[in-house]
């Protein structure tokens, strides 16, 4: 070799040594797993974190078939990628597990002048942390989900159960407030009289536990219901309440939804007491609308009730919170709950704007499926 | 027939206060009423069929069964009542705790005349079993209760 003139061939020898070490270099400073096999599955080069990773030494590993440098069932379903690959001569992408460790794998062909697949260069990416992190939040998804479900077994047994036994307490108490009213003394017809209240609220709560509980797990078929018929029969449930105040109930055209009628019912129905049951010093005013935003319908309960003061826009939708005593208003504070897991089993949302003493608009958001 | 024709009622209630309740709807009744009851399914089809120690009990008009019952259970009573050819034209009201779909169908499906769910209040209850005296006992024709068919 000339070594003061260069000589074109030399340029090219050079330039192909350095692109060699280069490429080399790159690839021994991959904390992951290279590989170049030959069509057939014969290792034809692999950098050191491979190596290292099959426990060999670079020059040993190289020649070798994939057969002979991983266990049976890895090389079995890397040969079917790599036949794949030769076949299709689309690159392809996979995972394996090599004793606890987890890979990533995708193989890219390299093409003779022929066109046909000579060699394909593989990279193998230690996935084994993600892959794990992703194995215990499956886990624990389902372990929520059943705790979750025997949470609601155990509130539907409980409340069915329970109602029985305070059944009989109801109904003797009531009895011997009748019978025996004025035959003890003063201090006794009070405290029956406590006793009766007492069992009356409890029945009312285990009964509203009941609905909750029953909420997804009786009635949940759906089919395509029309919301104005569902609000014409709202209205005629409560027509004696919507008399007895005086409201005023205005609403336009009501959207058809995929969903449940039973369900959608009691949501109207509870969204539109709450709007009368709570009012301020004027008659009820309550606007119902429906809009469609995107795929989705957002509908709007608003009325000029008393309002909620904004720190409670979280607790309002728990179970049996109350923002009132029941002489001022009577409930056990189900309802929203109710109108939250509703909402929330069918893919929307439930929230309100509110500002004391001018009214409160409760909107909720209901998906478009199957394109009704 | 007798001027003063009592109405029979089986009840058959395992739960006594149930049964102290249901006397107690049945109490201001327009009509004479002989209540008995018994607490349990085999009882309950011994005293239909006369059997020991029921051998002087008297073909109800109507019997008011509870589903949940020791022993033998109100399906039972109601299945086998209903395909025995001596007691089916007896008529059976359901009365029970259970608003389960599936008791309700299963009760109907063995032949259960009506199925009520008992209410959770007093006055409730009461108005049912008045509902019961009103509806059996006085508006509906019900067969010829000789004690023989």
């Amino acid at each position: 070799m000339d070594l003061v003139k260069d000589t074109s061939d030399h340029i090219e020898l050079d330039q192909l040594i350095r692109s060699e070490a280069t490429i080399k270099a790159l690839l021994n400073a991959s904390n992951e797993s290279a590989f170049l096999y030959d069509d057939h599955g014969y290792v034809l080069t692999l950098n050191e974190t491979a190596a290292r990773r099959l426990n060999m030494e670079v020059k040993d590993a190289i020649g070798r078939h994939v057969s002979e440098i991983f266990p049976a069932e890895v090389a079995s379903n890397r040969m079917k990628h790599i036949n794949k690959l030769v076949e299709t001569r689309e690159p392809v992408r996979f995972q394996d597990k090599r004793d606890n460790l987890y890979f990533d794998l995708s193989m890219f062909p390299i093409f003779n002048q022929d066109g046909k697949v000579e060699m394909l260069a593989a990279f193998a990416y230690d996935i084994t942390e993600h892959k794990l992190a992703e194995m215990q939040i499956l886990k624990q998804k389902d372990e929520l989900e059943r705790s979750n479900q025997e949470l609601e077994q155990f509130a539907y047994v409980a409340s069915h159960d329970l109602q029985e036994p305070l059944r009989k307490i109801a109904s003797f108490i009531t009895l011997l407030e009748r019978r025996y009213k004025g035959n003890l003394d003063e201090n006794a017809d009070r405290y029956i009289h406590y006793v009766v209240d007492g069992a009356t609220r409890m029945q009312g709560l285990i009964n509203d536990l009941l609905t909750y509980s029953r909420v997804g797990k009786q009635y949940s078929e759906t089919t395509v219901v029309d919301c104005n018929h569902v609000l014409s029969q709202v209205m005629r449930d409560l027509e004696q309440v919507i008399k007895d105040n005086d409201a005023q109930i205005v609403f336009g055209e009501m959207p058809k939804l995929w969903a449940n009628s039973v369900q959608l019912r009691q949501l109207f129905s509870n969204l539109l007491s709450n709007a009368i049951k709570f009012k301020g010093p004027n008659a009820p005013e309550i606007h119902i609308n429906a809009l469609q935003q995107d795929n989705k319908y957002v509908f709007s309960f608003r009325d000029n009730g008393i309002g909620i003061e904004p720190e409670y826009k979280e607790r309002i939708f728990q179970m049996f919170q109350r923002l009132h005593t029941k002489e001022e208003y009577p409930g056990t504070g189900i309802g929203l709950a109710v109108c939250k897991k509703i909402v929330e089993l069918n893919g929307g949302r439930i929230w309100f704007e509110s500002e004391n003493g001018t009214g409160t608009v409760f909107h909720f958001s209901w998906p478009i499926k199957g394109g009704n | 027939m007798e001027e003063i024709n009592s109405f029979k009622i089986l009840l058959v209630e395992d739960d006594p206060g149930d049964d102290e309740l249901i006397r107690e709807g049945f109490r201001d009744a327009k009509i004479l009423i002989d209540l008995q009851s018994v607490d349990d399914g085999i009882k309950a089809l011994k005293y239909l069929r006369h059997e020991h120690p029921y051998e002087d009990s008297a073909t109800p008009d109507i019997v008011l069964l509870d589903l949940n019952l020791p022993k033998k259970d109100g399906r039972e009573v109601l299945g086998e009542v209903k395909s025995d050819p001596q007691l089916r034209r007896i008529p059976v009201v359901v009365l029970t705790t259970s608003d389960a779909e599936i008791d309700i169908v299963k009760s109907y499906t063995l032949g259960a005349n009506c199925y009520i769910t008992k209410p959770v209040n007093l006055d409730g209850f009461i108005k049912v079993v008045k509902t019961i005296e009103g509806f059996w006992l006085t508006v509906v024709r019900l067969p010829y209760n000789s004690g023989e068919y």
